[in-house]
């Protein structure tokens, strides 16, 4: 017995210290994340160009001392557009992540809890959801809303809530069998107490961490909505559109294309570096 | 006939030769590198063939004479066509390919003269009412029916029947009342009024002679098309491509093209290759022999391949406009339209856009149209302090932090409609360009990307400023189909609501060429005067091709023909 007990010991991930400015593995994908933040909040801090500013004398010219990411094939600068399209990209991803996170623990919360008929009906349509890929569902939701950066965020965040409900459910099944909402049911708590003070905050604690994964996975999403024509409207800059713009000049220009493709891949990256490692904490905060 | 026309084709360049022929003056991006060689170049080619083969260990393929029977042609299109039958669609991909399959009464060649086909001679009586054609003998169908009087007058009779929902065909005929075949070699086309273009109409292939016993038990002609040209129309597949044989029997052919029989190449494979990358790097690693539309950005590196050529034909017709909404808001001033029209710096940004392998326009006919007002270009262009004088003038007087005009709290703004499925990525970075223009002279041009049902509806309920198009016609009546209040949408393309110019434009239907020609001057400088369009640049057929790919013949409607070509071996 002690021998398994020290097999699951050893297994056990963060057996160091929880602190995170002891763990390098967290403090790298900071950084970029930390830039992101600033660009979003003021992207003047990094370029004085303007985004839609065309020079007509500058057309696909390579990176250099002028332009950073070299320019388009309009002369706009492509360093000056992916700065200003981090903050329409990231906003979308967040405000999608938002919106599919409180979908999927309304959802998740009704098809654990609410009456079996109305449960296995939720159930199923969850698992019809999720049998459906992300990226059509969310075309779906853009053919009836049309374009538009806030039809993008709507369209990824509500193509995404299955996932996040699935999870919630098996959460909110495992809390409900818990001691301490025994206790509560045993002590005579009502019902809407039960829920609302035990059931939600624990069933959500993971979901923050996959929330922070899913981040990266709802930027990803726009900008293939984007890329594929169907997000935002030209010439606003962002993620998506930028790689889009850029593929018809791969072999002649691959800058416009390859330095905010590899301004993405960072980021995303980053974000759910940053997610594991938050999972990890918490898991380890959860052992100790 | 030949001297006024290459001032019409704006010949780039010295001329070469005397011997050159026509086709060899018309713009082309490779001087030096005639498609269709004159007779002394293809000599000294013959020369230079018998040359390598003296120098060249195995010589079994050098024939230095001409043209090589067999081998499969493919051809890479960046756009699709919904429907193959001609006769029901505008469609420039379905009149690409089927010119290839269905024969026409006439031809046009190149320097816009009309040549024998199916008829070996007309005539036409002197106010323009009556066109007699009298066929040529033993033409065929492929399904073996015989070309006679009679089928000829089924395909017009069907074109005009609305249950065939024609309408571009059917715009072509203009105000026909009657065709007759009195016997089995003549046809006659009537009209009450007088119709100058239809020569010109029935030159396309949208008027091309379908087989009366195919289309008699047709279900639908939408996927297949049967006719008497030198090709066979095998199979088409939407979103796919094209196949076309060979028909063996083939022994008559066009008046323009350089020779009569059946054609040199076993089959053409039309192939749907949407993404400009795919297909230019298809034509680079010789998996196909020729692509359209090369992309602007690699158009220098395809003329530096010393294995490929480009060939660039104008389009005559009406060129790449924007079309501005003159029955409703900010635009219903002309003022506003003229300042719009002067805030634009067009040559560098067409420059940018298209890399410089597409010419700005200067009006709105292409400079290979007949009667095309050269003396337009001169009467406008970019003013900014012109308009800058008529937004005050018109009460747009104020301007808002972003730098955008307003007047009474309103700010001037203006909504491009377009089908983000038909306009091209160059077309979009071009509109960029100009949306960014505007912004300096007070206009916020803002675009709004619809698919083609949305675009369809937003026209026809006439929700936009502005929208755009052009269209490949050599003749000037095709401004009729964009101005004529006939065609304001949902009915057609008049995208500006035009109303005014009615009286002019049907006038020059029937009026003698001399008439006509002072007319369209007249309408050509209402348009840009008025400024119901902004016309930007000559849209133009760009075709790659393998320089194995020989004897290519253009139409008048710059479209590429490869009934005379053949790829050497």
């Amino acid at each position: 017995m002690t021998d398994m007990l020290a097999i699951i010991d050893r297994l056990r991930p963060d057996r160091g210290s929880p602190a995170p400015w002891h763990r390098p593995g967290l403090l790298v994908p900071l950084v970029p994340v930390l830039l992101l933040a600033v660009a979003t909040a003021a992207p003047g801090l990094f370029t004085g160009l303007a985004p839609d500013a065309i020079d007509t004398d500058a057309i696909l010219a390579p990176p250099g001392p002028a332009h950073g990411f070299g320019t388009d094939q309009l002369g706009r600068d492509v360093f000056a557009r992916v700065v200003h399209g981090t903050s329409l990209s990231l906003t979308i991803g967040l405000g999608a992540t938002l919106v599919a996170c409180a979908g999927g623990v309304l959802l998740g919360l009704a098809a654990a809890l609410a009456p079996p008929v109305v449960r296995a009906i939720l159930v199923r349509l969850i698992d019809v959801f999720l049998a459906f890929p992300e990226i059509l569902l969310a075309l779906l939701v853009i053919v009836a809303l049309g374009r538009g950066p806030a039809n993008t965020l709507l369209a990824v965040g509500l193509s995404s809530i299955a996932g996040y409900a699935r999870l919630v459910r098996s959460q909110v099944l495992q809390v409900v069998r818990s001691g301490y909402v025994e206790h509560a049911v045993a002590l005579g708590e009502p019902r809407r107490t039960i829920i609302l003070r035990h059931v939600i905050p624990n069933a959500t604690r993971p979901l923050v961490v996959v929330a922070t994964i899913g981040l990266g996975h709802a930027v990803l999403t726009a900008s293939a909505l984007s890329f594929i024509g169907l997000g935002v409207v030209p010439p606003v800059a962002e993620w998506g559109a930028l790689l889009a713009d850029g593929r018809n000049y791969l072999d002649t220009a691959p800058w416009i294309s390859v330095l905010p493709a590899t301004v993405v891949a960072v980021s995303v990256i980053a974000i759910t570096i940053l997610g594991r490692g938050l999972q990890d904490l918490l898991a380890g905060s959860d052992g100790s | 006939m030949i001297g006024p026309h290459r001032s019409q084709l704006r010949a780039e360049g010295p001329r070469r030769t005397a011997m050159t022929n026509l086709r060899d003056d018309a713009p082309h991006p490779a001087p030096g590198r005639p498609l269709r060689r004159p007779a002394i170049l293809g000599r000294l080619g013959m020369l230079a063939a018998a040359a390598v083969c003296l120098l060249g260990a195995a010589a079994r393929d050098c024939r230095a004479d001409g043209p090589v029977q067999g081998g499969t042609l493919t051809v890479g299109l960046a756009s699709d066509t919904a429907i193959i039958d001609p006769s029901i669609t505008g469609s420039s991909i379905t009149a690409l390919i089927t010119r290839h399959v269905v024969d026409s009464l006439v031809g046009q060649a190149e320097d816009k003269s009309f040549t024998p086909w199916l008829a070996e001679r007309w005539e036409v009586n002197a106010d323009n009412t009556v066109y007699t054609f009298h066929l040529r003998r033993g033409v065929t169908f492929s399904d073996g029916t015989r070309l006679d009087a009679e089928a000829v007058a089924f395909n017009i009779n069907r074109i005009l029947d609305p249950k065939t929902t024609s309408s571009y065909a059917k715009s072509l005929l203009g105000p026909l009342d009657t065709v007759a075949a009195p016997d089995p070699d003549t046809v006659v086309f009537r009209y009450k009024q007088p119709f100058v273009p239809l020569l010109q109409g029935l030159s396309l292939p949208y008027l091309g002679i379908q087989s009366p016993t195919y289309l008699r038990d047709a279900r639908s002609t939408t996927n297949t098309v049967v006719g008497s040209g030198p090709f066979i129309l095998e199979r088409y597949v939407k979103g796919s491509g094209s196949q076309l044989v060979r028909r063996k029997d083939y022994a008559w052919g066009p008046g323009f093209a350089a020779h009569t029989g059946p054609a040199y190449l076993d089959a053409i494979a039309f192939r749907y290759l949407p993404e400009a990358a795919v297909r230019l790097g298809a034509l680079t690693s010789g998996q196909i022999q020729a692509i359209d539309e090369v992309p602007p950005a690699n158009f220098r590196a395809v003329q530096a391949d010393p294995r490929l050529r480009v060939v660039t034909r104008e389009n005559p017709g009406v060129n790449w406009s924007l079309f501005l909404n003159t029955s409703r808001g900010p635009f219903a001033d002309i003022r506003v339209r003229q300042a719009f029209q002067s805030a634009i710096d067009i040559p560098p940004l067409v420059k940018v856009a298209f890399f410089g392998s597409l010419k700005p326009a200067d009006n709105i006919l292409g400079p290979a149209t007949l009667h095309y007002d050269p003396a337009v270009a001169h009467s406008w262009g970019f003013d900014p302090q012109r308009a800058a004088r008529l937004l005050d003038e018109a009460g747009w007087t104020r301007t808002d932090p972003e730098g955008i005009r307003t007047k009474a709290g309103a700010r001037l703004a203006v909504r491009f409609v377009y089908d983000v499925a038909f306009s091209g990525a160059d077309n979009l970075t071009l509109v960029q360009a100009v949306q960014y223009a505007v912004k300096k002279a007070g206009f916020d041009l803002q675009l709004d990307p619809l698919d083609a049902g949305g675009f369809t509806a937003r026209t026809a309920a006439n929700d936009y400023d502005m929208a755009s198009i052009y269209y490949v016609r050599p003749e000037p009546d095709i401004l009729r189909t964009v101005f004529h209040a006939a065609y304001i949408p949902p009915n057609g393309a008049n995208f500006s609501r035009v109303t005014a110019l009615d009286a002019a434009l049907t006038q020059a239907v029937g009026a003698p060429d001399a008439v006509r020609g002072g007319l369209y001057r007249q309408v050509q400088a209402e348009i840009i005067g008025s400024a119901y369009a902004v016309p930007l640049y000559v849209p133009a057929f760009q075709l790659g091709a393998s320089k194995r790919l020989n004897g290519i013949s253009w139409t008048a409607n710059a479209k590429p023909s490869f009934y005379d070509a053949w790829l050497a071996p």
